[in-house]
């Protein structure tokens, strides 16, 4: 008897310490509407980010986002990730943004090189030694990371994986593929900070910041959507022998469409960008009274690039735009507001009349 | 020879006048001399504006990387020799980033000069050190790799100086070193031709030192040749073309090397005033023709030129080296 009853009592413990197996079962998936390389569910004890693989859309790898309290409850076979993550690195300036809009900068003890940041807070933080500023991921030591405690390095994904991964995996230290520069609905690139939310624990707030964007920047697109008057636009510049613009179906052509512009590489297939000579864009641009994205700070620095962009019609009116005055700031924070890019755009299409812009300016003569 | 000669020149005519009247897009076969009916501006600023100046800087780049790369295989008695092989175009290269760099505390105009100053500065610095090699390292394949690391050198350092650098000036650096054909205009072509000219022309005084290096250093000397004033003229011809071009059209590859081996190939002989005028026409044409292969793939694929020309000319520079050591 005192033996059943041994066992009995050993039954019940370890079934006690086993997670229920009702915890694997989701509770609740995180609607993510726009963005196509992350998803979101969560379970009892958990939540499990899955990033997605933006060539094929199959999952890349998948991490447990566990607090401390319920570590014993995190699925195997999957990376475990302790939140609220306390000491991340983030190694693109467009991380900053978002970490900053849910005011969760503080988790920030390493970061992309500071040439290409703008936010106080974070340069601040470099100057004083606080926060260590890697120039690229191959510049990173393993010494660096274990120093300063750092537990996620948050690295924008090419699909190769991180350099070293598995040895810093050894030393519990892990790294996450941010493919927000791939999404292509703006809205998708701002639904990344969903993902910093669920890291950081600030989840609702994310959530909210969010639902705000998504609401500001359809209400701005739909109040646009009828407008007659579109002016041609052209985006980009000369690299080499090549001017890049992007292709109709990506992420700008889709800002410029929502901001009531008629860009003049529309019709051009496809989600990345497409290629043109500079003739060819000379002759295409005859009638395109805007420019934008020419990659100069003024109409001499534009024409110091190219002697012949001083024969574009835009240049000629001096119709020419862009964020180059202050760059950082427009990768910093254009991914997760890019409602403030929206309503730039509109602004310089004609479309909202009395605005000021936040990102762009005028190049001056 | 002067047959050769006419036949080429006719030859190089007929791809200039190919060149610009090939057709681009939907355009006819010489749309610019003879636009439709309300294009006429538009066409004439085609012609004059891009067509014109990235045609004369075809000829000036091809015909003076080529006279460059000649100079340098008789200089150094190695047929493998060429401004970029021996790594004077990394010098060139160096300086230019150099001076970028060192941009905010320059102008816009002096900045531009600058580029070619430095650039040219760059060419020489690596030509001398490239000669003080030559006078120690007897083996010309030696002397190949003494350039391949004076290139790989000058990566490592300008990739450190950009790493430090700011983002505006990285961007200037890496628009420069992508290369380009379109970004002379019509108003720096009278400056360009007339330094390529008079470069070009210079050569032809150097004639007979040349003809005398061919023969070996001891020989040149016995035939009257004063070796080192030779050696300085030589290398400051090479180094003003060199930089002239580099800085224009930004780091152009194997054009010198494998135009003046085809030039010797056709031409059989040693006289350097024949092989001058033969590498002068074919360097040019061959730019040329590069140039119009690249309009050509247009409508499928937007070719940088020194991408071109190292795809024709890293088999040739492999096959020469081959042939050479057959022979060796």
């Amino acid at each position: 008897m005192r033996i059943l009853g041994l066992i009995l009592l050993c039954f019940f413990l370890v079934k006690c310490g086993q997670p229920s197996e009702n915890s694997n079962q989701i509770d609740q998936t995180v609607e993510v509407r726009y963005a196509k390389h992350f998803k979101l569910a969560q379970h009892e004890h958990y939540t499990v980010l899955s990033i997605l693989q933006p060539e094929t859309g199959k999952v890349e790898r998948e991490y447990a986002l566990v607090k401390k309290a319920d570590k014993s409850f995190a699925p195997a076979g999957m990376d475990q990730l302790e939140v609220p993550v306390k000491r991340m690195a983030v190694l693109s300036t467009t991380h900053i943004g978002m970490l900053d809009a849910i005011d969760a900068l503080d988790c920030v003890k390493g970061a992309t090189d500071k040439n290409f940041i703008s936010n106080k807070q974070i340069l601040k933080g470099i100057n004083a030694g606080d926060i260590v500023g890697f120039s690229d991921e191959t510049a990173i030591t393993p010494e660096q990371l274990l120093g300063n405690e750092i537990s996620v390095v948050v690295y924008s994904g090419f699909g190769k994986g991180f350099p070293n991964e598995d040895k810093l995996k050894q030393l519990e230290v892990l790294a996450l593929a941010d493919y927000d520069w791939r999404e292509e609905h703006p809205l998708g690139k701002a639904e990344w900070i969903k993902v910093f939310g669920f890291l950081t624990g600030k989840e609702q707030q994310a959530m909210a910041y969010f639902a705000t964007v998504e609401k500001t920047y359809n209400e701005t697109k739909k109040k646009l959507q009828n407008a007659k008057q579109r002016p041609k636009v052209l985006v980009g510049s000369l690299i080499g022998e090549s001017w890049f613009a992007p292709a109709g179906e990506s992420y700008m052509a889709q800002l410029l469409r929502d901001a009531g512009a008629d860009y003049l590489y529309k019709d051009m297939k496809g989600t990345g960008s497409c290629e043109r000579t500079l003739e060819q864009v000379f002759k295409d641009q005859e009638a395109t009274k805007l420019w934008i994205n020419a990659g100069a700070t003024s109409l001499p620095d534009l024409l110091k690039q190219q002697q012949k962009y001083g024969l574009f019609t835009s240049f000629k009116e001096g119709k020419v735009y862009c964020y180059t005055h202050n760059s950082n700031y427009f990768w910093e924070m254009g991914a997760a507001n890019p409602h403030w890019v929206l309503n730039d755009l509109a602004i310089i299409c004609g479309q909202q009349k009395g605005g000021k812009l936040h990102f762009y300016k005028q190049l001056e003569r | 020879m002067k047959r050769l000669h006419v036949f080429l020149l006719f030859f190089l005519v007929a791809l200039v006048v190919l060149t610009l009247g090939f057709p681009h897009q939907e355009e006819q076969w010489f749309e610019s001399f003879f636009p439709a009916v309300g294009k006429e501006k538009f066409q004439y600023i085609l012609l004059t504006e891009f067509r014109i100046p990235r045609l004369v800087i075809a000829l000036v780049a091809g015909a003076s990387l080529s006279v460059c790369g000649l100079l340098l295989q008789t200089l150094l008695n190695n047929p493998l020799a060429g401004p970029s092989i021996l790594g004077l175009t990394s010098g060139a290269h160096l300086f230019v980033a150099l001076t970028i760099l060192a941009a905010g505390y320059l102008s816009g105009t002096l900045l531009d000069l600058s580029i070619t100053v430095a650039s040219a500065a760059g060419s020489l610095l690596f030509g001398l050190i490239i000669l003080l090699m030559a006078s120690r390292v007897k083996s010309q394949v030696s002397l190949l790799l003494v350039g391949m690391m004076l290139g790989t050198f000058v990566s490592a350092v300008t990739g450190i100086l950009l790493s430090k650098s700011d983002p505006n000036a990285l961007k200037a650096f890496t628009l420069w070193s992508f290369g380009s054909l379109q970004q002379v205009n019509l108003s720096q072509l009278p400056v360009v031709l007339a330094i390529s000219l008079l470069g070009i022309a210079a050569t032809f005084f150097l004639v007979k030192p040349l003809n005398g290096l061919v023969l070996g250093e001891r020989q040149a000397t016995v035939l009257g040749v004063h070796l080192r004033r030779s050696q300085w003229q030589i290398l400051t011809v090479v180094s003003v073309l060199t930089g002239l071009v580099t800085a224009f059209c930004g780091p152009i590859a194997f054009v010198g090397l494998i135009v003046p081996n085809i030039v010797k190939i056709f031409y059989k002989t040693a006289n350097h005033r024949v092989l001058l005028v033969g590498t002068i026409i074919i360097g040019a044409g061959f730019m040329l023709l590069c140039d119009l292969l690249i309009v050509v793939l247009e409508p499928y694929i937007v070719l940088p030129i020194n991408s071109l020309t190292s795809l024709i000319g890293a088999p040739v520079a492999v096959a020469l080296l081959l042939k050479k050591m057959r022979h060796a």
